[in-house]
Order: C-alpha cells, then structure tokens, then sequence
C-alpha cells in the first residue's frame, strides 16, 4: 500500500472517528441535546412524583427503606438516597406544574466553551506543557458531542479528563501530587474515568497542529537562509526565493517592502508566536479539530499571523493550477481561509484592529452570559448524575451483584447438567470399564 | 506360479493403475488375452530362456524383461550379463543393446500386453491433453482419435520411425512452451540409429543426455502460421487452447508493497535553528540515539499531513458510498438548513 | 484491515434529506427527525419512557459494541489481564481474542499506563503484521476489554523453543522480514513499541506473523522531554537504554529486533544474562567495550562512568565468532544483524534502512507465507502471550521491567 502523508494521517482515529462535517456535528449536538433534555425532565418529574408521594405519606420510614429497595425506579442511580432528593432536591424547582427549562444547543456549546477555558487553566495550573493541554481540551469537546452538561457536571469531567490526559500524554504526575494540587478527593477523579474513555471511545491519540508549526517555521528560517532546496516543480533558485521573501508585503494587499535578513527573521520570530498562540488557546476554543485537519488548522493560524508569509509559503508547497490544472491548491487555500475564519470568530480571537476598551467591554458582556447561562444550568441539571462518586460506587455494585448472580446461575446450570448426565448413565448403565 | 497368478488375477485393475493417468482403456480383445495367458499357466515360462534353469529347483527365482526386447531371462542371468555395463540380449537373433538398469520384473503375465501398456504410457505421458485444453468437445474427440490412432501405429508397428519423430518433436514443442526461458539444443534431425532404427524400440525414461539431444527450441506448436514457417511439431491440433504461461515470480519485496513518502514537502538533511541546535550538540542525545533526521521528518509530515484532506468531501463520499444513493447535494442542503453558516464562509473567497 | 465498519464508535449519521422549500426551522426539524428515525432510535425511545433504563449516548455505543462480541473459553488468566476466545455475534466464524484488563491492585491511580497505551497505539496502527483492534468496550463491572485479532498458532520464541518444529534459513528470512515490517510501520507512525520480544510476536492462522503488546509504547519523544531508560525486557535492551539515555528513537527497537532475529537463527536466547548490570557485560563480550572514538559521547551517558571508567576494555568477537554462532543467517544476514546492532545507536540501522538491506533479495528467497512451519505453543500460548504484562518472559526469573513508569523525571 503506498502511503503518503495525507494517507498517515487518514489512518488516524482522529479522521475516522473524530472528524465531522458541519452538518454531522450539529446533528451530533442536537441529538445529545434532545436526549439529555429528554432524561431531565423525566427524573426531575420523577424525583417531584415521590416528593409529593412522600409529603402526602408523611416520612416514615417504611416508605423510605422501601424506596431505596425499588428495582429498576431510575436506572443505574438506584439505591443511593442521597442522590435522589436528600441532597439536591432543593435545586429543583418545587412548583410540580412547571415544566424544566433545559439548555439549548448553543446554550450548551457556549457552556463547553466555559468549562473549556477551566481546563486551560487547570492545565496552567498543574504546569502541564501545551500538547498535554490541548489533549485535554480536545477530549473534554469530544466527551460533550456524546453527553450534555445537564447531564454531567463540566467541572467534576474537567478534572479527571485532565489526569486523563497526563497519563496518555506521558506527562508525568501521580494522583496523589494531582489531587494535592486540584484539592479534591482520589474518588473524586477516578469516579468518572470510566465514562469519560467510555465516551472517548477509547481513541486517546490527538493529533496536534504544534510540531507542524514548528516544521513551517524551521523551513522558513531555511528560506531565509537562502539554503532551502524547493520543490521540483518550484524553478526559482534559491537566492530567488529569498529576495522574494525579502520583498514580502507587511499585510495582505500592502505593497511591496524590503526587509533585511536580521528583521525577516524577527518577524518570522513573532509569526511563530502569534500562530502558536492562537492554536494554543483559540483553536482549542472552536471545532477546529472536529472540522478540519491539524495541518489545515495551522496553516489557518499562520494565516491569521501574517498572511503573505503563510501565503508565500504554501505557494512553494503547492504547485498552482497554472502549472498542474490539477493542482488542488485552490481548494486547499479555501479550506485554510474557511478554517482562519472560524478561528477569527471566536470571541478570545482578538484581531489587532480591536481596542483594549472594546474587547473590555466584549468579556464583560460574554461573562454575564455565561454567569446566566451557568445559573440556567442549575435548574436543569440531571439529579442522577450529580455525585458521580457515589453513582460509580452504585454502579461497582451492581456490577458485582450482577455478577454474582451470574455466577450462582451457570452454578445452577452446571449442577443442572450433571444431574442430566447422570441420569442418562443410569438409564443406559454404568460406564463399561476399559481394559 | 504361485507368485503370478494372484498378480495375473489382478491385472485389469492394477492395468488401470498403471495407466498413469492414461484415458485409454486397453480394448476388451486385449484383456481377454491377458486372461487367457493366465488360465495357460505352464512351465515354459517357469525356465529361464537363458541358463535353463528352473523354478522348480529355486522357488525364488524372478524373470525379467527389457522393454528394448522383452526377451525374457531370470534375475541371476541378468546381474551376469549385464553387471559390467551394456551388453546385447543373450537371446539368438535379438542383438540390441540392453542396460541392466532397464530390467524390470514384469507386470503383465502377457509380454504383448505388458508392451502395450508401456507403448501406452509412453504416449499418454506426450499427449497428456484435457478436454479443457480445447475450444470444444468436437476437437477434444478428434485429438484422441489421433492419439489413438497413433498408439495403434506404434503397437502394431506400423509408420514406427514416423510416429516417434512426431511424438518427440510435439514433446519438446510443449515443453518449451511450459518453459519458455530455458535455453534448448536444436534437435538432431538425422534419427539416431541406436533409439530410433528398430521397430519396437520403446523409450520409458530417457536419460539426462538424451533428453538434450532431443529437446528442441521450436516455438508455439499450434499456430496456424508454424507449418508456413517451416517448423515440424509433430503434430498440429485444431482447437487446442495456447498455454497461458505461469507469470514469473516478482523479486521479494521486503516491504511487502507498503510504503510512505512524503508528497507535499522534500526533507533536507539539516535544518538550522536556534532551538534546535541545542540538542545537536547535547551528547545526551546525539549518543543516546535521538535521531535529528526522524524529528524533522516528523515535523514536515506533521505540517503537511492532511492539507489536502478535504474533510467534508471525504464524509460526503464515504457515506455515499455506504448509502449508495444520497447525493452530493444533501449535506450542503442540510448545512445550509442550519444556520447556513458554513456555507456563506465558503462563499466569501 | 483496522476495525471493521461495524464497529464503528461514530453512531449513524445518515445525510440527511430535507425537503427543499420548507421553511430553514422545518429543515432543521425534519433532519432532527431523519437522525431519530434512522440514527440510534433505540436510545432514544428508551430515553423518553420515564424511569426506564436510561443511557447515555456513549453508553449505547458501548453496549452496542459488546454485543457485537460473543465471549467463549478462557485461553489464558493473568495478573493484569485475562484473556477469552470469542468471536462476532453475526458470524461465529470469525474469531476473535477478547483482552479483559484486570484493575490493578499495585497501580492506585484508575486505569493504567499499558491499557491506555495499548488501546491509544493499536488504534491508529493498521498494518498486516500488526495485531488489529477490532473494538473496546467497557463490561457492567468496569473493566476494559480489548477485542484483538484471533492469532492461534503461538509466538515466535514458541517456535524456537519447540524441538519438534525444524525451520530453514529461507523460514526465518521470511519470519524476519514480517518483524521488520511491523517494526518499520510502527516507526513510521513515530510510535516506539519498546517491548519487542520472542512472545509479543504472535502468528496468525495464515502464518503471518503480528506485532502484539503495546502496553509499553509510546510516541517518539520531542526534543528537551525525557524518556524512561528502564523499558524493554532485559535480554532484548540496547546498550543506550543499559546506559541510561533518556533521549533516544527507534534505534531501540531495531536492537530488540536484531535480538529476535538471531534467536530464530541459533534457537537459543542471543543475549542472555541474570541482572542489568550483566547484561551489558553479555553485550561488551560480544560487541567490546564502547569507546569514545566508535560512539561519541557515550561517555556523557548517565551510567558510562560506573560500567566502563575502571573496567579493562574489551576487544569485540572476530567475525568467524558470528558466523559460527549464527550459520543460518549466512553472510549477508550477519551482516544485517550486526549493522542493526551498532553499539552507537545513531549508526544503527533505523527500521527502513533494515528493509532495504540485500539480505532480503538475495537468494534464497524467503519461504512463502503458506509454506512456513508453525504451531509454536498454538492458542493457549496466544492466551498467555496477551495476559502478560510487559518487560517480562515467562522463563520463571523475576527478570522484568519496572511497570511504574518514571518518564524519566520531568
């Protein structure tokens, strides 16, 4: 099979499983969305059903030890009281009549977004480098396409996603020095592992725009050095390439400049840093990596950057339609451009054309938004999934009866068997002796 | 004859086996024959043409034949005669030269019959055609009628030089069709005295060197244009399919067919930056195994692995190609159906 | 080749068809509706009946996985993991091998280093002499399982072991030239195994042999992070990693290779020895002491001063000393052993230069798949092969490597 690059990078679980068009993501969101909704509504309205129950029995405890030993009343959270109303029950609206207001799509995407910038801090926070990071971050997104944050709490998921990450990103950190750290329990972070590589879908390779950048760079500065070798469809010599270079305009549209050696290369300095900042917190923010390929999203940022010397840059790479009509670099420039604009559009994007008062008074307006939003999320979230801990101990529990029960019946089946057995011998006689 | 009846009894079936694959069932006239041999079980065939000496006195004593001649002389004779190399048959009148190794017992209590069968194996061993070889049944039929005819030549001695001409030259033709590269020695036309003068000559292996002299380079013996071109290959049949020759195998390919090579970018040796310079001249890595040349090659494929991946066309593709009906169009429809937003940055550039 | 489209994670996502003058609200609706209908309708009505057995979309997904996978006999029970022959639900033909990671009493912290490696590695590697993945789903009781190609005919140091088995050199170039592939693949991808040895090489049913045991891998490292030295089961460890390197690259996996390699050809262990510190011993009789003219800057390595500053130096084994030791490789072959076990790791041959060695295209060629002999240990052996954690051989010794791995600090 011959492969190139492309090929690689097709082979990845990113691209089979983790890559979406825009359409297969809203209808992903939407999905979730409806479903999470859907749960509830049905155990807020199951919870507020035993309530009154309860009001009109008066609590004696019959009803309570009856209660916590009704099979099957609410799936996988059965059996833990504390779960089902002790302890939360007053976040839920009292009034029975008064159906659940749910998060939208958006509302939840926005809610995402939130609890993605808590990862980003987290991940500062315990000083992990920024490919650990962006690992987190991107299994935190990948985590809410299949669960809402009704159902389970961005906070509690952000901190085990992120030891999650340590450990697939061979970033050195034991629970004990992590937990020290976050300040919560061990059960804390381990409850939700399960679900969280459950969700993943056991895919913990993300691939990362970072080193690619870095390579561009590195090419850059060979250019400028005069020393890069080409393409073979690239004529130019190389002195040709690097006056060219010299001569690129500041921004795209400018006219034409002549910059020495020394400053070509502070600027290819501040490029890199500028582009690796935007993939460090900006692209990690949007669905960059659900929409398009680490390549396409760092050669997006470098766009933004500085885009005659991104844009000179894919020219030696690509061969233009003028020379190979077949050339896909129409479509490969598109795709860049649509990917910058998703970037640019997110609210931490700040262009350079935006005023320190301006962007002010932008957070200031996104953070009451999202205090709204987290205050809406309050009222609507799943009373089954608050406390994980306890809910994964129930679950271990369960696991263990069930499996008990299955072992007490392949006994019984066993023993069943035999029993068939021997009488079949009884019936034809005992086993005749060999010799 | 207590060793040969039970042999004798046996003969249609092991007959059969002995064939070697041969479709020609000896015609009923000959088995009766063979059976009739058996039934006239009698003492000239218990003496040794040669020394005289009986079986009656040495219940031990084996007969054997050279298919040169088929004379008949029993195993001690043989291992006289013939120890010191080749000899000619002891018999009066026969002169042929005869080899030891040649000497079998034999399997037929009837020599016609036993020489028939080895004349038959012979030629079933040249003409070794299938039905499946030939474009229908009409010319499969009319192949063995040829055949048999043939066999009957070489039984019956009639046309003998002839027919062993034709046989060997369709042998050769069809090896070198099987092997086209070996390289063959044109063959002697002047028939050799010693294999192809006498009448009953019968040939079951030949040896290495014979086998050379024999062979012949001539080409595709089925063509219609080879008697044009003058080249004899014994025979030519109609309908017969040209062999398809077996592909020569391919040189091993240690990477079995995989491979990875970079499309988009062209790996330099050296790269030269700041940064990078401090863990070249670090033992610690330089002595450790770190190999600079994997990094960059990591760093260019990284950087160019999947620019031309085009995610949505590729989904698209790949869900038509599950579904095998929704067109191209739906899922733009359907993303403009949400918000649109996609669609307009398409549009914008 | 790789999962099997069935298998799947992504749910269905069926393009969807709207009606092309409704209203933008009427299309988003009706493509809600496509998706409910066709998508994962099963989760969704379960979701609307109240106090039902609600699931989360991931946990359908599981479950829909697990029931893809029939679990049969146990082949094999260890400490880390445990190990069933099964095989897919719609076709009992085909079968399959089904990992169930125990939880691991020593490791405190969730879900260990090997099974997110193994799961994270296997994943994005597809590759003929590769062990395939085909799914992974989590059981009620929260264990992970691993559904792992099928590879009943035992392992490469099964085969060597077992007298009864006799191979030609023609045999153990073919075999060679599989490891080569798989090791080159994973190379190519930037993953290390750092775990090659005799038994995570499996063999499959048609005799090709699979690459297993990820539980040690992981990415090449980026320049100024450090690696941990102490990987690969001892007798198949480089030098470098014996003299503590934390910045190293395929190099080591080409040495292992090399080990495997010579042990099909003498049917013995190569480079045998009882402790770490005898084993670079075992390695300097063989290939003499390191100097710093044939490996520059070996003597910055962390461990050089305490193995060789007062040791007498060693002379290296003639040449006659290899081929008398490894008369089925022939002369070309010794000659790719020794250039993939190059004391220095940057002159070693890296896994695509072992590819294009002559070795594999002189004569003789190498056995075809079909003809090669087999049945080294068979399934049970599969069975054991798996369980076993790395950096271990099941010769009895306490010979392993440390599973708590120590990244090399930070």
């Amino acid at each position: 099979m011959k492969l190139t690059e492309d090929d690689i990078y097709r082979k990845s679980s990113q691209y089979k499983h983790w890559s979406f068009t825009p359409t297969q993501l809203a209808l992903l969101r939407q999905k979730t969305n409806v479903q999470a909704c859907e749960r509830v509504k049905a155990n807020v309205a199951r919870q507020r059903a035993q309530r009154a129950a309860n009001a009109l029995e008066g609590f004696n405890s019959a009803s309570d030890s009856e209660r916590a030993n009704t099979p099957g009343e609410n799936g996988s959270g059965n059996g833990t009281p504390s779960a089902n109303g002790n302890g939360n029950g007053g976040d839920t609206p009292l009034r029975p009549d008064k159906e659940v207001d749910c998060l939208t799509v958006a509302e939840e995407m926005r809610l995402v977004d939130k609890f993605c910038e808590t990862v980003l801090a987290l991940a500062a926070f315990i000083g992990a480098p920024a490919d650990v990071t962006a690992t987190a971050i991107q299994f935190f997104r990948r985590f809410y396409l299949y669960n809402s944050p009704m159902t389970y709490d961005g906070q509690v998921v952000a901190r085990t996603i992120m030891f999650v990450a340590c450990k697939t990103d061979n970033f050195s950190i034991t629970l004990d020095e992590y937990i020290a750290k976050v300040g919560v329990t061990r059960d804390q972070i381990l409850a939700p592992e399960y679900l969280i590589v459950q969700a993943l879908r056991f895919n913990f390779e993300v691939k990362h725009p970072f080193r690619g950048l870095r390579g561009v760079h590195l090419e850059l500065g060979e250019m400028l050095s005069g020393s890069w070798m080409g393409m073979p469809f690239d004529e130019r010599s190389k002195e040709q390439r690097k006056q060219q270079l010299l001569r690129l305009p500041k921004r795209a549209g400018g006219k034409e400049d002549n910059m020495t050696e020394r400053d070509f290369g502070k600027r290819l300095e501040y490029v890199y840093g500028l582009a690796s900042k935007i993939l460090k917190e900006t692209a990690q923010l949007t669905d960059a990596y659900f929409l398009y390929t680490p390549s396409q999203i760092m050669f997006a940022a470098q766009l933004l950057a500085d885009e005659p010397v991104t844009m000179f840059y894919l020219n030696t790479h690509i061969p233009s339609p003028a020379i190979y009509p077949s050339s896909p670099y129409n479509k490969i420039i598109d795709t860049i451009r649509a990917c910058a604009l998703l970037l640019s559009s997110h609210h931490s994007y700040t262009a350079s054309s935006v005023t320190p008062e301006e962007k002010a008074a932008k957070d200031k307006q996104a953070n009451q938004e999202i205090k709204a939003l987290l205050k809406k999320l309050k009222q609507c979230r799943d009373p089954d999934k608050i406390d994980l801990v306890k809910l994964n101990q129930a679950h271990k529990r369960d696991a263990v009866h069930a499996g008990e029960l299955e072992e007490s019946k392949a006994k019984r089946r066993k023993i069943a068997r035999e029993d068939a057995e021997k009488q079949a011998d009884d019936f034809w006689g005992a086993e005749l002796h060999k010799k | 004859m207590s060793k040969a009846t039970p042999r004798a009894s046996n003969a249609p079936k092991q007959r059969l086996a002995e064939d070697g694959g041969a479709s020609f069932p000896l015609s009923s006239s000959l088995r009766k024959l063979s059976l009739q041999q058996q039934q006239s079980a009698d003492s000239p065939s218990d003496i040794c043409n040669v020394c005289k000496s009986s079986r009656y006195l040495n219940p031990n004593m084996r007969f054997l034949v050279n298919p040169e001649c088929y004379h008949k002389m029993c195993e001690s004779c043989v291992d006289r005669i013939f120890s010191h190399g080749p000899a000619p048959c002891p018999i009066a009148g026969c002169k042929r030269t005869l080899r030891k190794v040649k000497f079998r017992s034999q399997t037929f209590e009837d020599l016609k019959v036993e020489r028939e069968v080895d004349i038959r194996r012979r030629v079933a061993k040249v003409m070794n055609k299938q039905e499946s070889d030939f474009e229908n049944l009409l010319d499969y039929n009319n192949y063995l009628e040829t055949v048999e005819e043939m066999t009957w030549n070489l039984i019956l001695e009639i046309d003998v030089p002839e027919t062993n001409r034709k046989l060997k030259l369709f042998e050769a033709a069809q090896k070198a069709e099987l092997n086209p590269n070996a390289t063959f020695r044109p063959i002697d036309d002047q028939p050799n005295t010693s294999t192809l003068s006498d009448t009953s000559h019968v040939v079951l292996k030949k040896g290495g060197t014979q086998r050379k002299a024999l062979a012949t380079s001539f080409g595709d013996p089925f063509g219609g244009d080879d008697m044009a071109g003058g080249k004899d290959t014994g025979f030519v049949f109609k309908g017969l399919k040209k062999r398809e020759a077996p592909k020569p195998e391919s040189p091993f390919d240690p990477f079995d067919g995989w491979s990875v090579d970079a499309e988009h970018y062209n790996l330099q040796d050296n790269y030269d930056h700041q940064w990078i310079q401090n863990f070249k001249t670090d033992p610690e890595y330089y002595a450790g195994g770190w190999i600079q040349k994997d990094y960059w090659n990591r760093m260019m494929m990284e950087a160019l692995g999947g620019m031309a991946i085009f995610i949505e066309d590729e989904i698209v593709a790949r869900e038509n190609a599950a579904s095998g009906d929704a067109g191209v169009g739906t899922e733009n429809a359907a993303g403009a159906a949400l918000g649109g937003k996609d669609v307009d940055m398409m549009d914008v550039f | 080749m790789g999962a099997s489209p069935a298998v799947s994670p992504r749910p269905g996502l069926p393009p969807a068809k709207p009606s092309a003058n409704a209203s933008i609200k009427a299309k988003t609706l009706a493509i809600l509706n496509n998706s409910r209908a066709i998508g994962a309708p099963d989760g969704l009505s379960r979701a609307t009946s109240p106090g039902g057995d609600a699931q989360d979309l991931a946990e359908q997904m599981n479950d829909d996985v697990r029931n893809q996978f029939v679990a049969g006999t146990k082949l094999g029970e260890g400490t880390y993991a445990v190990v069933y022959r099964g095989h897919f639900r719609e076709d009992p033909t085909k079968l399959v091998a089904i990992k169930k990671m125990k939880l691991n009493v020593e490791y405190r912290d969730g879900i260990t280093m090997d099974s997110y490696r193994e799961m994270k590695y296997l994943q994005e590697l597809s590759h003929p002499n590769i062990i395939s993945l085909f799914a992974v789903f989590t059981s009620k009781d929260q264990n992970i399982s691993l559904v792992l190609e099928h590879l009943p005919k035992g392992d490469l140091e099964g085969l060597w072991k077992d007298s009864k088995i006799s191979y030609t050199r023609e045999d153990i170039k073919a075999w060679s030239a599989m490891l080569c592939q798989a090791v080159w693949f994973c190379h190519e991808n930037y993953i290390l195994h750092r775990d090659i040895k005799g038994n995570n090489v499996l063999i499959a049913a048609d005799n090709t042999l699979k690459l297993a045991d990820f539980g040690l891998a992981r990415s090449f490292s980026e320049p100024g992070r450090n690696m941990t030295c102490n990987v690969i089961t001892r007798f198949y460890r480089p030098p470098e990693l014996l003299l503590g390197a934390m910045h190293y690259g395929g190099c080591v996996d080409v040495w292992s290779t090399a080990c495997v390699i010579a042990e099909l050809a003498t049917r013995n262990f190569f480079l045998p020895s009882e402790t770490d510190l005898q084993q670079l011993t075992v390695i300097t009789d063989l290939f003499g002491s390191p100097t710093e003219a044939d490996w520059p800057g070996v003597s910055s390595l962390r461990h050089w001063e305490v193995n060789f500053k007062s040791a007498p130096p060693k002379r290296p084994q003639p040449l006659s000393h290899w081929k008398q030791r490894l008369p089925l490789m022939g002369e070309d072959g010794i000659d790719l052993l020794r250039a993939m076990m190059a004391m220095d790791p940057s002159k070693r041959l890296s896994a695509r230069e072992t590819l294009k060695h002559p070795y594999w295209t002189n004569m003789p060629r190498p056995t075809k798949k079909e003809n090669l002999p087999g049945m080294g240990g068979g399934e049970q052996k599969m069975g054991e092969d798996l369980k076993r954690p790395g950096g271990q051989i099941d010769s009895g010794r306490t010979d392993k490597v440390a599973r708590k791995l120590d990244f090399g600090g930070k």
